[in-house]
């Protein structure tokens, strides 16, 4: 028996098909014909979260505000600290702001950019407060993409990676018909689609605006899914310590200290690996002092994920740290 | 393999190349649609293609089994067999830890410790879409409505048939196996309505159910949302759901009758129901109808006087609520469903009987109801649904709120003009009457949007894959 036949001849077939691929190809067309008279809207490239930070950092250190005690250092100092909250606890409310960047630049950048804000408002950095997490010590790496956006910006170079579509992208005009139509249309999604990581793209510009720079991780930590298990530094991270050494003035103080992690995520020795980490660190960033006042973990129901501390752990931290920059301050001197 | 991946695209014209150089031999296509079915399963893990084939195994076996014995006592010894190892394998994969878990907590409630391991198995992808399916096979046996089948061919390819086996429609023996026994016919309206669906479906998932994630997936995720930020979620995860279920839906039956088949609808425009009981005449239909024909109906159905009723359509939905998923807030969700479907038969036992509601009255109040049903479904804690439920009372909308909503309407836009033309129409396949040229440049402007959507990432996968 047959299984089955084809009512329908190569003719039809062919209608069929060529009716859709004339009304694909009369749209491609269409795009192709305005971009060449130029009707179509300019190009609105939405950021990525990486360099939404990276471009409010910058734009930060380059406006008006001011600020007397600046915080750098990862996301996990970024998510970490409410600069709000230290301002209003710290004694004569010298403002603080959260400089803090990500894990994918390496340690030097988080020093460019205080450096970058000092350079430009001389005279009211009193203190910067490195904070950052043991994983950034102990894997140096950073993103390619990410160090070239930001020497791009600090440069004062257009901001855009510039990249050559491939041949499909360029004949479909998709990367432009993204740019200048859907990103113009739904500039929420595009944002959102890019921005998820901190919330939201939108949420994360008001909440750095309101909080001073810092953000508040989403999500809900259940149980450790990575543990530490090495504490050994990375060697490129003890020159990255050395030039953030250089960029901040002598006459600033500098102040170190590693986040906290969730007390599943790593062994019983962990305080003594990591008083190692930050004496061996030191000895290229010279800093002026740890802040001694930070435990090594903390409950996992104050994280937001492995590394990051949620809002609840904010505070927490938050008031542990104004104690700490408090008189009688909990600094420890560093050899 | 996604229906929305490269993988996929690049197998289903494999296949379709395939299935046109068998076209002189009925053996063969079977054969073919079940090698290819069991390849498309074993993408996923090759290992649950056990799974498929016990299940095949013993429905092909039982039903012989059924037809050889006529004691009653002999096929219903079968029947129970069936029973037992298609919802033992269900039960285990699926329920087992949820179980084991909650009677844990019960127990520690009452100061007693357990220490039981937990089995922690990968819930096999579509294990209860074919686990219903080939049930319902061994069942119309059973009652006599269908002759078993002796091609094993052709009761491979009925359970496994991959355009619909990992989410849908579950499909009737009674329907798709006499068209795995017949030569088939593939005309040009066939033809131009399978490309149709299918271009359709993919762009509600790539397009539209996979954008609405932006909406939902914060605000499920994030702290301390308020009232328009959840409504706005809620509302955007009743498209998104709708989009990505109906989505593969309309790509498995456009795949289908690419290859001369038909399969059943399982969506008949449920968002414009005006009664709780309408919408499930209209939502996921293949599976309300086998709950009714194969739970309700032999529980007793409506025969049983009122409160019997009530009960058996309370057992109906906790238990498709839990068909959903080995977690609590389906089982919520089908407590509330059920609690729907009694209020709305008491309404119409009683007061309808002298008054009847306006149909916006009813179509506003059904849409209320079956969004906060979604909000209960999407949640992962019963700590969830109460912060997001109180957050109903916290009205203090951020900047960004109009723009979320404009650009909401403006994706819900192709969907809504779709569907109101299809309601006025009273035609699902509307788009299908049009001119070819009007149709072509509509199916040309999809796949442009699709291929902008597309995105350089992984596929996302699609909501009721997990069930």
């Amino acid at each position: 028996m047959n299984s089955h036949e084809y009512q329908i001849n190569p003719a039809m077939l062919v209608r069929l098909l060529a009716a859709t691929v004339m009304g694909l190809a009369v749209l491609v067309i269409g795009i192709h014909v305005g971009l060449v008279l130029n009707v179509l809207p300019a190009p609105e490239v939405p950021m990525n979260s990486d360099q939404f930070m990276m471009h409010q950092r910058h734009e930060f250190t380059r406006g008006d505000d001011r600020a007397e005690i600046l915080i750098i250092g990862d996301s996990t100092s970024l998510m970490g600290v409410d600069a709000l909250r230290l301002t209003e606890q710290l004694p004569g409310h010298p403002r603080v702001y959260n400089l803090g960047l990500f894990l994918g630049l390496p340690l030097n950048a988080y020093g460019e950019a205080a450096g970058d804000f000092i350079q430009r408002h001389p005279g009211q950095i009193k203190t910067v407060v490195l904070l950052t997490t043991a994983w950034r010590l102990i894997d140096a790496r950073a993103l390619e993409v990410n160090i070239e956006f930001w020497q791009r910006l600090r440069d004062g170079g257009d901001s855009t990676p510039g990249q050559t579509a491939p041949v499909l992208d360029r004949s479909f005009a998709i990367t432009d018909s993204k740019e200048r139509l859907i990103s113009r249309m739904l500039p929420f999604l595009a944002h959102e689609k890019s921005g998820i990581y901190y919330g939201r793209i939108l949420r994360a510009e008001q909440h750095l605006n309101e909080f001073n720079g810092t953000l508040v991780s989403p999500g809900f930590y259940n149980r450790a899914d990575q543990e530490m298990v090495t504490w050994e530094m990375d060697a490129a991270a003890r020159d990255q310590g050395a030039a953030i050494r250089k960029l901040i003035p002598r006459d600033v103080e500098l102040l170190f200290g590693i986040m906290p992690l969730p007390e599943t995520s790593v062994s019983v020795n962990a305080p003594v690996e990591r008083a190692n980490l930050i004496r061996t660190f030191n000895e290229t960033l010279q800093a002026d002092g740890a802040l001694s006042g930070i435990p090594t973990t903390l409950p996992d129901g104050l994280f937001a994920d492995h590394v990051h501390l949620n809002k609840r752990g904010q505070e927490w931290f938050t008031d542990r740290l104004a104690e700490s920059l408090r008189p009688p301050r909990g600094i420890k001197r560093l050899e | 393999m996604l229906f929305n991946s490269i993988d996929f695209l690049i197998f289903f014209s494999v296949f379709l190349l395939g299935y046109f150089l068998v076209r002189h031999h009925l053996r063969a296509r079977n054969w073919l649609i079940v090698v290819a079915s069991y390849i498309f399963y074993a993408w996923w893990d090759y290992r649950f293609v056990a799974l498929l084939l016990w299940s095949t195994a013993v429905d092909y076996l039982v039903a012989l089994g059924m037809a050889r014995w006529n004691s009653s006592n002999h096929r219903k010894a079968l029947l129970l067999l069936s029973l037992v190892s298609n919802l033992g394998v269900l039960f285990f994969f699926k329920y087992f830890d949820f179980f084991r878990e909650s009677m844990r907590l019960l127990l520690a409630d009452f100061g007693m410790q357990t220490h039981w391991g937990s089995l922690q198995f990968i819930l096999p992808v579509g294990i209860s879409f074919y686990t219903f399916q080939t049930l319902s096979y061994t069942i119309d046996v059973y009652r006599g409505k269908l002759a078993p089948t002796r091609d094993i061919a052709q009761f491979m390819a009925f359970v496994a048939f991959f355009p619909q086996l990992v989410a849908g429609p579950i499909e009737r023996a009674s329907h798709l196996l006499p068209q795995l026994a017949t030569s088939l016919r593939i005309d040009l309206r066939m033809l131009e309505s399978g490309i149709w669906l299918f271009v359709w479906g993919l762009f509600k998932k790539v397009v539209l159910a996979d954008s609405f994630a932006y909406f939902v997936d914060p605000v499920f995720t994030f702290v301390e949302p308020e009232a328009s930020q959840t409504l706005i979620a809620v509302s955007a995860f009743a498209l998104q759901i709708y989009c990505d279920f109906s989505g593969y839906t309309d790509m498995a039956r456009g795949m289908a009758r690419m290859l001369g088949f038909d399969l059943m609808q399982n969506f008949n425009l449920p968002y414009f129901a005006t009664s709780v009981q309408d919408f499930w005449r209209r939502w996921h239909i293949s599976l309300s109808t086998w709950l009714r024909d194969y739970l309700y109906l032999p529980l007793g159905g409506n025969r049983l006087g009122s409160v019997r009723t009530y009960v058996n359509l309370m057992i109906v939905m906790l238990l498709g609520g839990l068909w959903h998923g080995a977690a609590w807030n389906f089982v919520a969700w089908g407590l509330w469903q059920g609690g729907g479907l009694v209020v709305n038969r008491l309404w119409s036992d009683t007061i309808s009987t002298r008054w009847k509601m306006p149909a916006w009255a009813g179509w506003t109040l059904t849409i209320l109801f079956t969004l906060y049903g979604w909000l209960l479904f999407r949640c992962s804690s019963a700590d969830q649904v109460l912060q997001l439920t109180g957050s109903l009372a916290n009205w203090s909308p951020e900047f960004w709120v109009p723009l979320q909503v404009r650009e909401l309407l403006l994706l819900a836009s192709p969907l809504l003009l779709m569907q109101i033309r299809q309601w006025r129409s009273n035609d699902a396949e509307v788009v299908t009457r049009l001119p070819g040229w009007a149709r072509g440049v509509l199916q040309g402007l999809l796949i442009y949007l699709i291929i902008l959507f597309w995105g350089s990432e992984e596929p996302a996968s699609f909501i009721y894959f997990q069930f």
